[in-house]
């Protein structure tokens, strides 16, 4: 069973790792932070000015849109590579000389995850590490709640992964990541409507609230880069994180038991 | 214990835009016993992959059961003691021959040590030793086939089930096919064989099972069905009487040509030679012929392109 998984996991990850089109998607998100660089040169302005506070602001507030589009990237690779795991294996019919072998369907399903999880885990991995360079030759010292932020990013690609494999069991794999990437900021869409003065409309902002992954009620990577909190609540992110991490292996156990029970049609 | 047994297997599909339901397998019944090399024919969309993909669990039955060893379809205790090939195998692009046989070995559960053992010698009962380490994506359909054949045979599986395994094979490669089937028997593996190549099929199995439009239509023991009880009778000098008693009597020329030829069973043909013994008829030939698979897949089948 063990050794299943891992063949099928490992396979996973290097399919992934072959797709040309996840080198498209690191390429674009590289030019956006290249982009974003055009800081450099205020930073420049306020380093001649002697401006040492303002400078390590700027030099704060880049480090921690590296991070905020690291996670936004991360999220949309995650819906992608998530909503295709399986559609891609049940299309091009690769699924039929593995399922025909004695593999449960739900070991299947996890091995996928696991392995598209493990690239998107590299992925991150490999931003935080460029982030926290950056962070650390600049001698920006963040705080405890920084290191939260960085569960919570690494959290949130594979609970969005999980998401977007366990919808494309039950539909179209585009509309498997529609609703991934619905799924991953629908907690702060509902939380605009949590007061709205529509009934109706309150009710489905409460259902949604329930229905999405658990948001800090900090933004811990701001929050951990930039300003430091009087009295942070460790206790509260950390059961943020637990409850995520629930969220996951929830959605990952409905997931294996739908791709279990359902038909695969191979044409 | 029966190898492999259907019983009253059903399935129906939506089609179309209307959603209408089409029945791709209707009440299919069949029971495969252990050493046999059963043919399972019928013309393109009769239902014989959809009746395989049931077998391996892809599909559910509407109706009906199928086991495998008196094990449920589908299920991994079944699953381990059958090997499949699909008509068309596809494996992942960047697998090498040899990453490939290792991989769908090792979901097969074979050890790392009986996968060093036993995949060179499958590479090279296939022919593909020499391209052992080229990636499957620059591999020729003919190559695909054989790597599919391998990957099913690797872990030496009781039960085959190979679905038109000799698509895209040259002649070198359909013999080789004929033979490995025919070491399999040999070593008394069973095999299901769905194909509508029906020279395959004679050369390779000892029996066949019809079916169109998802019904069976013969289930016969090969030797039985192609050395049938059918003669061919020729006469000559049969006066326009005689001819209208043999065509009241249910017997009909083959042509218009003298000499006749009449074609019938065992019975009948007692009863014509008879006939011409008593008239003065002159009887040219007689001789028992085979019918061939393909007139009993014209007689059962012919007409029905279903797909």
């Amino acid at each position: 069973m063990a050794s299943r998984f891992f063949t099928l996991a490992s396979n996973s990850f290097e399919e992934v790792l072959r797709r040309k089109v996840v080198y498209i998607l690191v390429f674009v998100a590289l030019l956006l932070v290249i982009q974003a660089g055009y800081g450099f040169v205020y930073m420049n302005l306020a380093e001649s000015a002697g401006e040492l506070e303002l400078l390590s602001n700027m030099r704060g507030r880049f480090v921690l849109t590296l991070f905020e589009m690291i996670q936004f990237w991360g999220v949309v690779l995650a819906v992608f590579l998530g909503a295709v795991a399986i559609s891609t294996e049940v299309k091009n019919r690769t699924i039929v000389p593995v399922l025909s072998r004695p593999v449960k369907r739900s070991t299947f399903f996890l091995a996928k995850w696991a392995g598209t999880s493990a690239f998107l885990l590299g992925f991150v991995g490999v931003g935080v590490l460029v982030g926290a360079g950056i962070a650390i030759y600049w001698e920006l010292y963040p705080s405890t709640l920084f290191g939260l932020g960085v569960a919570e990013l690494f959290l949130t690609v594979v609970l969005i992964s999980a998401v977007s494999i366990a919808l494309s069991t039950v539909t179209h794999p585009v509309a498997a990541g529609g609703g991934a990437f619905f799924v991953a900021y629908m907690g702060g869409m509902a939380d605009g409507f949590s007061q709205h003065p529509n009934a109706l409309l309150r009710g489905l902002a409460l259902g949604a609230r329930y229905l999405s992954p658990a948001h800090s009620p900090e933004p811990l990577l701001e929050s951990g880069l930039l300003k430091g909190l009087v009295d942070p609540d460790y206790a509260l992110y950390a059961s943020v994180l637990a409850e995520n991490a629930g969220y996951t292996v929830f959605t990952l156990l409905a997931g294996a038991a739908v791709f279990g029970y359902r038909e695969i049609r191979i044409r | 214990m029966h190898v492999l047994e259907v019983e009253g297997l059903t399935k129906r599909f939506r089609s179309g835009w209307s959603k209408r339901m089409v029945d791709a397998v209707t009440e299919l019944r069949l029971s495969i016993n252990e050493g046999s090399v059963v043919a399972f024919v019928g013309p393109n969309g009769a239902g014989k992959t959809t009746t395989l993909l049931m077998m391996l669990g892809f599909l559910r039955p509407d109706r009906g059961t199928v086991s495998i060893f008196g094990e449920t379809a589908g299920s991994p205790a079944a699953k381990r003691r059958l090997g499949f090939q699909s008509e068309i195998f596809y494996s992942y692009p960047f697998h090498t021959a040899r990453r490939a046989l290792g991989f769908y070995g090792r979901l097969s559960g074979m050890s790392e040590s009986d996968l060093a053992s036993r995949v060179p010698p499958m590479l090279e009962r296939l022919g593909l030793a020499d391209a052992a380490e080229r990636r499957v994506s620059g591999f020729s359909k003919g190559m695909m086939q054989r790597l599919g054949l391998a990957q099913a045979l690797l872990h030496e599986p009781e039960l085959l089930l190979l679905d038109e395994p000799t698509t895209g094979l040259d002649p070198e490669g359909r013999k080789l096919v004929a033979d490995i089937i025919a070491e399999e028997k040999a070593r008394g593996r069973t095999v299901f064989l769905s194909s509508h190549i029906l020279t395959d099929v004679e050369r390779t199995c000892d029996r066949v099972v019809m079916i169109r439009q998802g019904t069976l239509v013969l289930d016969k023991n090969l030797n039985e069905t192609t050395q049938s009880e059918l003669w061919e009778v020729a006469l000559s000098e049969l006066s326009d009487d005689g001819l209208r008693e043999l065509s009241a009597g249910g017997f009909s020329p083959e042509d218009a040509r003298e000499p006749l030829v009449f074609r019938c069973d065992a019975e009948r043909k007692t009863h014509l030679l008879n006939r011409a013994t008593k008239n003065g008829w002159q009887i040219v030939t007689v001789r028992r012929i085979a019918e061939t698979l393909e007139e009993l897949y014209m007689k059962h089948l012919g007409g029905s392109s279903d797909g």
